[in-house]
């Protein structure tokens, strides 16, 4: 099944190798991976501990550079963008959080939210009530003045997915957003991805190996030691 | 995004200290022995400074500068008046002698004698009396700090009676001088009276004071003293250049400070080099997020750049503050160190260094933030 015609393809990767490190510890970490991910879709990317989950997004959002093949976002190759417009297209196109979070420890939840939107040079006063928004979005109305520290890991998790969700990116990918939570923490992080997915304009990519959230994935790509082995589409959801 | 600069900055508040507290102590090491070095080369010059009326200074070949006087034959006075575009010439000597009060307190003092008719030369700064008061007999006008030394505690009055090298003297008039090098008792008498002070010779004229005719040029009426007299004239700016150039030359004051001033500046931005370095290496990630969240390499260096201006604006405020309050209080007028103050231009030279001391020091650690790759950060 493909993804409805009306539609790009949100990210679409031919042949990707990617090598880490230098020297003689220069392995190959990606063996030619192949990847659709359609919009209006969350697909997943299940795989065991160092298979290269981490690399392959990080080179899909062009946080790597790809030794060989393509990594198209929405149309766009970035190997045809220069470094600044690179910089710039992820900016306002993708939203990504890292399995560590990366909030800034001495920013209060709203200011972390908002500083997408103040990169982006939108006014503090306008970005801060829209970072509040998104915070009550995420059910976060109560921590709005509160620092990472003053916050449990579920709180911050939610914190980390408003930052890379209010610039209103199309493109969403999540590190492995679930696995310091407990299920009930990871079940409310995941519906908080799958209505963002439920946008017909936006796609959300998920790491994982926590087979609790596999319910949650309309898509999963099976990937181990650099490859990508089976993808499997589920059709439920559109049944159920 | 400065907010945020701000607020990751002081969000590290032991590396925020460190780095303000080493841009401060630098800042305060080098305007404080900076300003104490251009007071001393001041005091140098201090009666250069003192006689505003004069244009043109003469002395034997072999001085240097005033501190060490050579005397001349008297009659080298006349000879100086008779040289073409001088409008007059007067005696000035100086000299040193131990001065004792009635109660049996003993200071040296520098004797400076001013011509007994027109008293040129003499300071113009006058606490009590006036330049008049000296033609009183066995007059002498005493500096307010000497008074204070003196006659510890006692307020300042006129009609103390001295004794100089066992000659009587009347405190007649009490002045402000410029202060000398060595904090010794300032003491202005007429030149007939201040010579007779001294167990001198049959020569006791330290300098001549000249003044140049209008429309001579005073460099100009030295050169042409010194080619007919074969004696040294400088005008006054030349006499005070020669001066500091001479303390620079032979004695150990630039050295010592120079020493103080380039520790200062060294161990200043080894402190905030290491600081801001590693204030930059543990916020590595924060800087690697903001990569990824779209900031540009550029915009980032902006970014560093002004956390290390913030933290460098503010040391250097803290520590010209604390420099200034020294000047203040430490430096009052009755004090020993008083005339000492801090010259706006060395603030404005030491703000500049510190303003290149920051942007070495942040420039290491603006190469670490422009190759970090966010991959290598967030692989885990
Ligand atoms: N900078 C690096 N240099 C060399 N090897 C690396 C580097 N980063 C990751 N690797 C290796 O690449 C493989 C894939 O890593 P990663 O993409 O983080 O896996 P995953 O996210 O699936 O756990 C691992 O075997 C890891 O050891
Ligand atoms: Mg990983």
């Amino acid at each position: 099944m493909t993804a409805p015609d009306r539609n790009p393809i949100a990210v679409s990767c031919r042949g990707l190798v990617k090598q880490l490190g230098s020297g003689s510890i220069r392995t190959r970490v990606l063996h030619g991976i192949d990847l659709d991910v359609f919009p209006g879709e969350m697909t997943f990317l299940l795989g065991p501990s160092g298979c290269g989950k981490t690399t392959l997004i990080s080179t899909i959002a062009g946080l790597l550079v790809a030794d060989e093949g393509k990594v198209e976002l929405f149309g766009t190759n970035l190997a045809e963008l220069g470094r600044r417009s690179l910089v710039h297209f992820r900016g306002a196109g993708v939203g990504v959080v890292f399995q560590q979070l990366n909030l800034f420890p001495a920013l209060t939840a709203t200011e972390n939210v908002a500083v997408p939107l103040l990169v982006q040079g939108r006014a503090g006063a306008s970005a801060k009530a829209l970072a509040q928004a998104m915070l009550r979005e995420v059910g976060l109305e109560t921590h709005l003045t509160k620092y990472p520290s003053q916050l449990s890991i579920g709180e911050r998790q939610r914190v980390a997915i408003a930052r890379a969700l209010i610039h209103e990116p199309r493109l969403i990918i999540c590190d492995e957003p679930t696995s310091a939570l407990d299920g009930a923490s990871g079940q409310r992080v995941m519906e908080l991805l799958r209505k963002v997915a439920r946008d017909p304009g936006r796609a959300v990519l998920v790491v994982t190996h926590d087979a609790r959230i596999v319910p949650f994935a309309d898509r999963i790509a099976h990937m181990s030691d650099g490859r990508i082995t089976r993808i499997d589409v589920r059709t439920e959801r559109e049944a159920a | 995004m400065l907010g945020l600069a701000l607020k990751m900055l002081f969000g590290d508040r032991a590396k925020v200290l460190g780095l303000v507290f080493g841009v401060a102590f630098a800042t305060l090491l080098v305007t404080q022995q900076g300003a104490m070095f251009v007071g001393l080369m001041t005091r140098s010059q201090n009666i250069i400074a003192d006689a505003q009326d004069v244009d043109i200074w003469v002395m034997d070949p072999s001085v240097e500068h005033p501190d060490l006087v050579r005397p001349m034959r008297d009659g080298e006075l006349f000879k100086v008046r008779g040289v073409p575009g001088v409008a007059w010439a007067t005696p000035f000597f100086k000299g040193g002698a131990p001065v004792k009060t009635q109660e049996g307190r003993t200071k040296g003092a520098v004797i400076l004698g001013v011509d007994d008719a027109t008293l040129v030369g003499v300071t113009q700064r006058f606490v009590i009396g006036s330049p008049t008061d000296l033609q009183r007999p066995d007059a002498i006008a005493i500096d307010r700090v000497g008074f204070m030394q003196l006659w510890p505690g006692e307020p300042l009055s006129v009609g103390k009676v001295l004794e100089l090298n066992e000659r009587r003297a009347v405190v007649t008039a009490i002045t402000d001088a410029a202060p000398a090098f060595s904090a010794q008792v300032i003491i202005h008498a007429r030149y007939s009276q201040a010579s007779s002070y001294l167990p001198t010779g049959r020569n006791r004229l330290s300098f001549i004071l000249a003044r140049a005719m209008q429309g001579a040029e005073p460099s100009t009426v030295a050169r042409d003293i010194t080619e007919r007299t074969g004696l040294k004239a400088h005008s006054s700016e030349e006499f005070s250049r020669q001066t500091v150039r001479y303390y620079l030359r032979n004695t150990g004051i630039p050295i010592s400070f120079g020493t103080t001033i380039v520790l200062g500046i060294v161990v200043g931005a080894a402190i905030v080099g290491l600081t801001f370095s590693m204030f930059v290496s543990e916020n590595i990630a924060q800087y690697a997020m903001l990569k990824v969240i779209g900031v540009t390499n550029i915009r980032l260096v902006g970014l560093v750049l002004f956390q290390a201006c913030v933290v460098g604006v503010i040391g250097y405020a803290i520590g010209t503050g604390l420099a200034a309050a020294f000047f203040a209080f430490a430096c009052t007028p009755t004090s020993a160190l008083r005339g000492f103050v801090l010259p706006w231009w060395i603030a404005t030279a030491v703000a500049g260094t510190i303003l290149v001391l920051i942007l070495l020091s942040s420039l290491a650690s603006l190469r670490r933030v422009l190759v970090v790759e966010p991959a290598v950060v967030f692989s885990g």
